[in-house]
């Protein structure tokens, strides 16, 4: 999208994000949840496209991946938020539901990281 | 066309269905005093004496729907009924029963005697074979040897105690997935009322109470098939309830959805959502009837439960609470009319539906 219509944020300084945990913080009136995974930084809506349910304070996690009956096969490993409410999985870097278990999406916002600094890019309200 | 989907024949003279066992078997029967149905007596008789219609007694004083071609005139011509399936629950009382080997000769032979006295009568009659929940082995072989026997349209299996999808009748699935057979489930009396059969959430006292709950019955054992993966590992799989309603089908749907697209993950041989796997392979079928007062709810309760897909006519017939086809048809909305009549049926259970015009044979 032009430039223009967005805007870059700092967040936070890299080296202080835990791995795996939720660092929420009010951007631009929003509430976004920053975290560092194996895979990268990651921004996040601190509102479950369900049922507007604080999804920060759930877990980062992967998931049981479809499988035969008994056998649980773990997988996405750390690329899913759980939702604390009704347990809905949201791949962090795109929102999606992963498996096509619900149509919405998660509200997810580009990273971008230079040295330290975490910036987050929003779009101008 | 119009296909009932349940019709009840009767056998009264046992000795005719003890006649098709081996004499091993035979003699295990005689003068064993097997009851016609599972029902223990002593617990929720029926009130009003029989459960049958007065006015379905033969002419010549016999049983309701122990003649065939009575049966014809009394109820399959008068209601222009093209094909009629069969579904015995004198039969199926044996999961009411603990011996393996006696329950699977009962249902055999009970088979054997329906497609010689009534199959092999009229085209029009098309037998749901009995197979004994007890020993799933014996029956996944009896699936595979009806498949093959003409005259026979599905698989008649009466719910237990063991809910369907768990690893108990893995073999009756295979085998009913495997010939195309569809599993039909119907009750037997003996719910709620004997240790192995289902059991409900609490045991009813009275037979009105213990009717206006059963649907819990097929209510579980389709939320089993389901979380259990059944249409998963068996492709093609089909199950149809037969007199368990289906106005709880709707709400049901959206409970085992919502929990499947949350819970996801602790049962991931669940690959779909649950609704799409009772839309393509279970049927319900239309008998009783519910009186719902309004007909908006009614046109809402058939579009909930996916009607145009899930629902089969039925009458039930011999049974005192069996739906006049007139009436229980005029409440079904035109554009639910063909698939409810006979659309679903056919897609359901295949060609082994229509009335074969070639000569049967009895096996």
């Amino acid at each position: 999208m032009p430039a223009a219509e967005t805007r870059r944020h700092f967040a936070c300084k890299r080296s202080a994000l835990e791995l795996n945990r939720f660092q929420v913080l009010e951007l631009d009136g929003r509430s976004v949840g920053l975290v560092r995974t194996r895979r990268g930084v990651y921004a996040i809506r601190n509102s479950c496209p369900h049922q507007a349910a604080p999804i920060c304070l759930g877990r980062v996690t992967g998931t049981n991946v479809p499988s035969r009956r008994g056998e649980y096969r773990y997988g996405l490993r750390d690329e899913l938020v759980r939702c604390p409410w009704h347990g809905l999985e949201f791949r962090l870097d795109d929102g999606t539901s992963p498996f096509g278990v619900i149509s919405k999406r998660l509200v997810t916002y580009p990273v971008v990281v230079q040295g330290d600094d975490v910036y987050v890019i929003l779009k101008r309200r | 066309m119009l296909i009932d989907c349940d019709v009840h024949p009767f056998i009264e003279d046992l000795g005719f269905v003890y006649g098709r066992m081996p004499a091993r078997q035979r003699r295990e029967f005689e003068g064993a005093g097997v009851f016609n149905s599972g029902r223990n007596p002593d617990r929720l008789p029926f009130p009003g004496g029989s459960g049958w219609r007065d006015d379905a007694d033969t002419p010549g004083g016999g049983l309701a729907a122990t003649d065939p071609t009575y049966v014809l005139k009394h109820h399959l011509e008068p209601n222009g009924i093209d094909a009629a399936l069969l579904i015995s629950v004198q039969a199926t009382t044996v999961n009411a029963w603990t011996d393996r080997k006696l329950a699977s000769a009962f249902t055999r032979a009970f088979n054997e005697a329906f497609l010689e006295r009534w199959c092999a009568a009229d085209p029009r009659y098309r037998l749901a074979a009995a197979v004994s929940p007890l020993d799933p082995a014996t029956a996944a072989r009896e699936i595979s040897r009806y498949a093959k026997i003409e005259g026979v349209a599905a698989i008649n299996i009466p719910a237990i105690n063991i809910l369907f999808g768990n690893l108990h009748f893995d073999p009756i699935l295979k085998a009913a997935a495997e010939t195309g057979l569809a599993l039909v489930v119907h009750p037997t009396g003996a719910e709620g009322a004997q240790q192995s059969a289902p059991s409900f959430a609490g045991i009813p006292n009275y037979y009105p109470e213990w009717k206006a709950v059963f649907s819990q019955v097929a209510h579980s054992n389709l939320a089993s098939l389901i979380f259990e993966g059944a249409f998963e590992r068996f492709p093609g799989l089909k199950v149809v309830f037969v007199e368990f309603g289906f106005s709880w089908l709707g709400p049901a749907l959206w409970r085992m959805d919502q929990n499947w697209r949350d819970l996801r993950y602790s049962v991931p041989w669940v690959r779909r959502p649950p609704s799409e796997y009772v839309v393509e392979s279970v049927r319900l079928t239309t008998q009783p009837l519910d009186d719902v007062g309004k007909r908006e709810h009614f046109r809402a309760i058939l579009e909930m439960a996916h009607a145009d897909r899930t629902l089969m006519f039925s009458s039930d017939y011999p049974h005192y609470d069996n739906d006049n086809p007139f009436t229980s048809l005029a409440a079904i909305p035109a554009d639910l009319r063909d698939p409810v009549t006979a659309g679903n049926a056919l897609e359901i259970f295949g060609e082994r539906i229509r009335p074969q015009t070639a000569a049967l044979v009895a096996s």
